[in-house]
């Protein structure tokens, strides 16, 4: 009632009123915005997370499936690759075998023992699909420098890799996740991007190890990265992903800032939870 | 340290009000008041404030504004108090404490705003600057009783509203925020050292 006194008997007093009562509204109404906005800005940063542990159950999935299928391809190489040999190395040298004469004797001693030969070889190709001995023996940057040589000697793209500064060698267990992660990309590069060449760059911090692969194909983006993970396809991008999750590492899909070629960086810490 | 300041100036205006009885020098203290203010607010959101322009903007407008005030110390009457300090200082803090909010609400996403002191601290002074400032634009000595009254009022409803406020932003526990998971390649490294020697795009 005071204000409404004053506020007749004043023109500015009015003013100053409305003014001051206007200014504290919407001082007020602001503060009120800037609450709202920002727990809105929370509850969908909780809707991300959300997103994101399920996605973590998809990498898991993609983990589990992928285990089953390489164990399931072990089955496969043994049952109908080894398993036959060795059946048929066992015909050879079955109990009829001290009745033959000494010739056909020897012959299938000799036939047998070349079934066996190749059934040890192809254990060892298994048992080196699961383990490559260069990376096992000589380490990550043996076996890089090694497939991408492999890769080079075949003709159809140029592959380089080069290590600047890899004195201080990672877990044999890390070594073979990062090595998986570089075939898969490799692999993923050859198959879809239709690039000419691939060069592999290492470098190193004191705590991180950094490894760069370069190609001048068709490449993809951290958002696409992120788009083809939340698809159910894609089991290859899921296997890369979770291997870097185990390594609590992290990964980086761009484009050259000349926009001439796709760069994928991995971010490993040399002391990983592993 | 706001506390201190308040206090070491109300003693000051106390003092030479009451019991020295002089207009002008307690008029002296309001326009030495107002400049301290002004640096230690601003102070304040340097420290509060994320953006390095926005820092730079406020460190400079310490100076900028000591110069004003000193200016209108010399231009205006011994024993008036000059308000366009004040309305300079009100309307700059206006808008720099709407930046606050816009900083703060772009990158606090782990936890409310209203768990922060700073923000109440804030929120205590943009209460103050905006319903103050028609208070300072619209303020006259050559005013009626009954204007002068209600210019107390609005003052000291806004002011206590402050200070209430200001007393209460020290409860909140804020807490610590997390750094978020973008992968930050050190530029010091090399690892784009390759030569190209049959590349399509070449």
């Amino acid at each position: 009632m005071f204000f409404l006194q004053v506020s007749a008997s004043s023109d500015v007093s009015k003013l100053m009123f409305i003014g001051s009562v206007g200014m504290i509204t919407l001082a007020v109404g602001i503060i009120v915005f800037v609450i709202m906005h920002q727990r809105k800005v929370i509850r969908y940063h909780i809707q991300m997370k959300k997103l994101e542990a399920e996605k973590q159950q998809i990498y898991l999935n993609a983990s589990i499936r992928f285990q089953e299928e390489e164990r399931q391809r072990i089955a496969a190489d043994l049952h109908d690759d080894a398993g036959p040999l060795l059946a048929t190395a066992r015909l050879y040298l079955n109990e009829n075998l001290v009745n033959q004469d000494k010739p056909q004797q020897l012959q299938s001693i000799f036939s047998a023992k070349q079934i066996l030969d190749d059934a040890i070889l192809l254990i060892r190709n298994i048992s080196h699909s699961l383990m490559p001995p260069t990376l096992k023996n000589f380490g990550l940057e043996s076996a890089t420098t090694d497939l991408f040589q492999k890769i080079s000697g075949s003709g159809t793209i140029n592959a380089s890799a080069r290590f600047h500064d890899y004195r201080e060698r990672l877990k044999v267990e890390q070594e073979l996740l990062v090595f998986r992660v570089i075939q898969e990309l490799v692999n993923n590069i050859i198959k879809h991007s239709n690039s000419a060449f691939i060069h592999l760059t290492q470098n190193a911090t004191t705590n991180n190890l950094y490894i760069r692969l370069h190609h001048d194909g068709k490449g993809i983006v951290q958002s696409e990265f992120d788009k083809l993970n939340h698809t159910s396809s894609g089991l290859g991008l899921k296997n890369i992903a979770s291997r870097i999750k185990v390594l609590n590492g992290r990964i980086l899909f761009e484009i050259d800032s000349s926009q001439t070629y796709y760069k994928v960086t991995l971010e490993i810490p040399k002391e990983s939870i592993i | 340290m706001y506390s201190i300041f308040l206090a070491v100036f109300a003693s000051a205006g106390f003092i030479t009000l009451q019991i020295f009885r002089s207009q002008a020098s307690y008029i002296l203290i309001l326009k030495f008041y107002t400049i301290f203010e002004y640096a230690v607010i601003a102070y304040f959101l340097m420290s509060v404030l994320k953006n390095q322009l926005i820092i730079t903007l406020l460190k400079y407008s310490i100076v900028a504004f000591t110069l004003i005030s000193v200016y209108f110390y010399f231009v205006s009457d011994l024993h008036k108090l000059n308000k366009y300090p004040s309305v300079i200082e009100f309307l700059l803090f206006i808008v720099f404490i709407i930046y606050f909010f816009y900083e703060k609400m772009k990158t606090v996403i782990i936890y409310p705003l209203y768990q922060s002191t700073t923000f109440w601290i804030c929120v205590a002074f943009f209460l103050y600057f905006t319903g103050n400032f028609f208070f300072f634009l619209f303020s006259n000595p050559a005013s009626t009783p009954e204007f002068k009254k209600q210019m107390i009022l609005i003052y000291s409803f806004v002011t206590i509203t402050k200070n209430f406020i200001l007393s209460l932003s020290l409860l909140p526990n804020e807490p610590i925020e997390i750094s978020d998971d973008e992968l930050r390649i050190p530029t010091d490294i090399n690892l784009d050292e390759f030569t190209v020697t049959n590349s399509k795009k070449l």
